[in-house]
């Protein structure tokens, strides 16, 4: 029965822990990722562009195209595929979700990047997850930023620290002091996290120069999968794992979360989970994550209003409600003020964060290549 | 109780509406995994979002069931046209085709049918009953044992290659160059010309097999008269029959093939394309006749389709008992589990837990491959005949649908151009005898082979014992997997030296 809410509570986390997961089982050389079907789609948003371009107030009158930057069956998608059908009755037109995976969500970015900016076209980019990846990898001839129209968000996600089972048993672990404790002490040595040059691996630089982690050895690993299975099969004492995987780490018996570096609440589902900022400042600019709903920029205000509202309908469904009761997805309306709080000024900030803790980007990615 | 529940997991599977789904879901599978490129992940990410109104056994019965359907149905277009339907099938084109040239096609479709449900159903029932041991399996490999899979399967280049051996290893590090553009993940190298996006995530490597073998394939056909069969094409119950019949012949490369797919299938990150390749290779090492393969040997096809079909069931392991996706196509379906309120984790084997679903689930595969035996035996042969099709015809729709299917996988517009590049090449490959099986080893293991090296030399400190060393680092699988891999290089020469001595 104690298992059973304890899935119901936080299952979900369940389904968007393959957020992490899909996104990382990508680049499994044996099985490619599976992809899209909407290269029809482009079709609507030609369409729209004739019907409804200079945002006539009939708006939509026709389909619509929502871009999701990662594989079918992750966890973006499989918020986007929830929400998308109780979008469609204020809209009064359907939805094709279009996936668009590749480069860390960079390849879905960019095409989103190019469309017209008329509301026909519009997807989900996770803050700040894509702003760190546009940074890292310099990309150029496309602005993170300024190239889109936030306008909602419906939930969030982020990092915790989970630690292997016989390893926590071993060493009384079951908070970040005593994981801290058993590195300083040199009772465990290896910590993994999801590739060079990642947020994660930043989020480990942060954790050992500002929050005393001494770890012995930071080992990368291809992705959240490996580092959750590294992990679990005590390759390395403690790693990063999103909460929704964690969620399947923790049942999996080998492994528990036992540090929120988010600044979202994680006790409704571990009550006792301890929080990183009872150690330093807050780490929620590089480890939580929102699922932000972004138009091309240029799209009409009233077009972006009536989409945002199509989310916040759908968001507050019952459908959709009860999707995130059952599976334990955090699900969260934000409108477009708010959306955009979340999305301008982000590359920024990230920029004097990295500054001030490791130097600067550069510096950086100087060290991820070490 | 173990066995109540399994009872009860009988009645479960046992109604109308389970079997429809079981049966639309091979079926389905079978579909999506013949049309090339395509594969279990999208054909299973398509249904996953229509499986929402059904029960959760009905949904994760239609999902396994198009993950098993997929397997086989890749064998399909590689038997018929040369085209990996699926990148695990990609060693059945090897023998599969040189049979549809001979006007063989049904007797390598009733082959590749019968192999498939064998194996199929013996390794489901070894993962019933013996699941706890693969578990502990899948925990026993780490990075360290995946780097020396990959490089075991490597070292498969000097098993398979035929003529030059110079020109083979010349093909797999060619291959191997390949997987070096695109980002590192583990390394944070990157490895792309002029910073372009579209080769981030490196050459697709189904985007590889489809030029080497497909288009490579329509090029030499562009020059032939008549179909793709050169002789008479035979379509009859004896074709069918010498089908089963060859396969029952061989049940040491099945339950071989199938193990080797079911082990490798459980490690995380090896996949079924390696155990394809790996077993394959091994049946060509053990044979007594060797040279005949990739000249239509019935035993290549055997040791391909029980592979590949073998890998569904270990690849099971990790993704219900930890969570943990093996591959895209575990990643959807653990996507499934969770839309339908099921947690991944070691209560799926517990009696107390989802242990009534879990073998629901595996009954189902068990009757997925009667289904597929069944159907791939009566329904699929017949498809034999595409081969009597005049070229003219057959060209421009297997071209189509290899461009169509591998821009749909990763809608990225340089894997049309590397079906074009890679099509050119293979032409020359073949014409000129370099080994394009060992170019395509190359291309399968370098990613594993290079992410797993460099983590591995992470956590050993930079040094190199804890491949060989089951002492330093607690690793006695990295141990027995150098011994096998050092075995493998050497053992022909060891052995005749031995002889030679023996001899004297």
């Amino acid at each position: 029965m104690q298992r059973r809410n304890f899935i119901r509570t936080t299952g979900a986390v369940g389904t968007a822990g393959i957020v992490g997961l899909a996104g990382c089982a990508d680049d499994e050389p044996g099985d490619e990722g599976p992809a899209d079907d909407g290269a029809a789609d482009d079709g609507a948003t030609d369409d729209g562009a004739t019907d409804d371009g200079n945002g006539g107030d009939d708006f939509p009158t026709d389909d619509l195209t929502w871009m999701v930057p990662w594989s079918e069956g992750g966890g973006t998608d499989t918020y986007a595929r929830q929400v998308a059908v109780p979008m469609e009755e204020p809209l009064g037109q359907s939805i094709t979700i279009d996936n668009r995976p590749g480069a860390g969500s960079l390849a879905g970015s960019e095409w989103l990047s190019t469309r017209d900016p008329d509301g026909y076209t519009f997807g989900t980019i996770n803050s700040a997850g894509a702003h760190f990846t546009w940074r890292a990898n310099e990309v150029e001839g496309w602005h993170i930023e300024e190239d889109f129209d936030p306008f909602a968000y419906s939930g969030v996600f982020g990092y915790t620290l989970i630690v292997n089972n016989d390893v926590a048993d071993e060493y009384g672990i079951d908070d970040y002091g005593s994981l801290r404790d058993a590195y300083q002490d040199g009772d465990i040595e290896n910590f993994g996290y999801q590739g060079a040059g990642s947020d994660s691996h930043l989020t480990t630089l942060l954790l050992r120069d500002n929050y005393g982690l001494e770890y012995g050895n930071e080992v990368p690993y291809d992705g959240g999968g490996p580092t959750m299975e590294a992990v679990i099969s005590g390759e390395v004492a403690a790693g990063f794992a999103t909460n929704t995987s964690a969620v399947n780490a923790e049942e999996s018996g080998e492994a528990s979360a036992i540090v929120n570096l988010m600044d979202i609440d994680l006790t409704g589902t571990w009550p006792e989970i301890d929080r990183i900022d009872n150690y330093g400042d807050s780490l929620g600019w590089i480890t939580e994550f929102t699922l932000t709903q972004l138009a091309p920029a240029g799209t009409p205000d009233h077009i972006k209003e009536t989409l945002s509202d199509a989310v916040e309908h759908a968001v507050e469904s019952d459908s959709v409600q009860q999707w995130s009761e059952d599976t334990g997805n955090i699900v969260q309306y934000g409108d477009v003020q708010e959306s955009e709080d979340l999305w301008y000024g982000i590359v920024e900030q990230m920029e004097a964060e990295v500054d001030a803790a490791i130097g600067g980007f550069d510096e950086f990615l100087a060290l991820a290549q070490e | 109780m173990t066995v109540e529940t399994f009872l009860g997991a009988i009645d479960a599977l046992l109604t109308f509406d389970t079997m429809v789904w079981l049966l639309a879901g091979v079926i389905v599978g079978i579909i999506v995994g013949g049309l090339p490129g395509l594969g279990p992940p999208l054909g299973m990410a398509i249904i996953l979002p229509l499986t929402i109104p059904l029960a959760p056994a009905d949904a994760i019965i239609l999902l396994v069931g198009v993950y098993s359907g997929s397997m086989y149905g890749g064998s399909i277009a590689a038997i018929l046209i040369n085209t990996p339907g699926v990148s695990s099938s990609a060693a059945t084109m090897f023998d599969g085709y040189p049979m549809s040239k001979q006007g063989r096609a049904a007797t390598a479709l009733s082959v590749s049918a019968t192999a498939s449900a064998f194996a199929g159903l013996f390794t489901i029932t070894a993962l019933i009953l013996f699941s706890p041991v693969l578990i502990e399996l899948v925990l026993a490999v780490g990075t360290p044992e995946r780097f020396l899979v990959a490089l075991l399967g490597l070292s498969m280049i000097t098993v398979i290659t035929r003529g030059s051996f110079a020109k083979g290893l010349l093909a797999g590090a060619a291959g191997l160059l390949i997987t070096t553009v695109g980002s590192a993940q583990p390394i944070a190298l990157e490895r792309r010309y002029a910073d372009s996006l579209l080769l981030f995530d490196g050459i697709d490597f189904v985007a590889v097999l489809i030029g080497l073998f497909a288009i490579a394939e329509m090029m030499k056909l562009a020059g032939q008269e008549g179909g793709i069969a050169e002789g008479e094409v035979t379509i009859d119950r004896a074709g069918i029959k010498e089908g089963i019949i060859e396969t029952v012949k061989r049940p040491v490369t099945v339950f071989k093939s199938g193990m080797i797919g079911m082990v490798v299938g459980a490690i995380p990150g090896a996949g079924a394309t390696v155990s394809n390749f790996v077993a394959y290779s091994e049946a060509v090492r053990a044979s007594d006749d060797p040279d005949s393969f990739g000249s239509g040997n019935v035993e290549g096809v055997v040791a391909s389709e029980a592979s590949n079909n073998g890998t569904v069931a270990g690849s099971l392991v990790p993704a219900i008992s930890f969570g943990i996706p093996g591959s895209s196509s575990t990643a959807v379906l653990i996507g499934g589990l969770l839309m339908h309120g099921l947690q991944p984790g070691p209560s799926m084997f517990q009696v107390g837990g989802e242990l009534s679903l879990t073998y629901t689930m595996l009954l189902a595969l068990l009757v997925g491959n009667v289904v597929i035996l069944v159907f791939g035996l009566t329904a699929v042969t017949r498809l034999g005949y595409l081969t009597k099709i005049d070229t003219d015809y057959i060209i421009p729709m297997v071209i189509v649908l290899s461009f169509l299917g591998t821009y749909a996988l990763r809608v990225n517009p340089m894997d049309i151009i590397t079906i074009i590049v890679f099509g050119i090449i293979g032409f020359y490959m073949v014409r000129y005898n370099y080994s394009v099986i060992a170019f395509v080893l190359g291309v399968v293991l370098g990613d594993i082979a290079e992410d797993n090296l460099y983590t591995a030399l992470q956590l050993s400190g930079g040094t190199y014992d804890i491949f060989y060393n089951p002492f330093a680092h607690g690793r006695p699988l990295s141990f027995l997997l150098s011994v096998a891999i050092f075995l493998l290089l050497f053992g022909p020469f060891i052995k005749a030296r031995v002889e030679r001595f023996r001899g004297e």
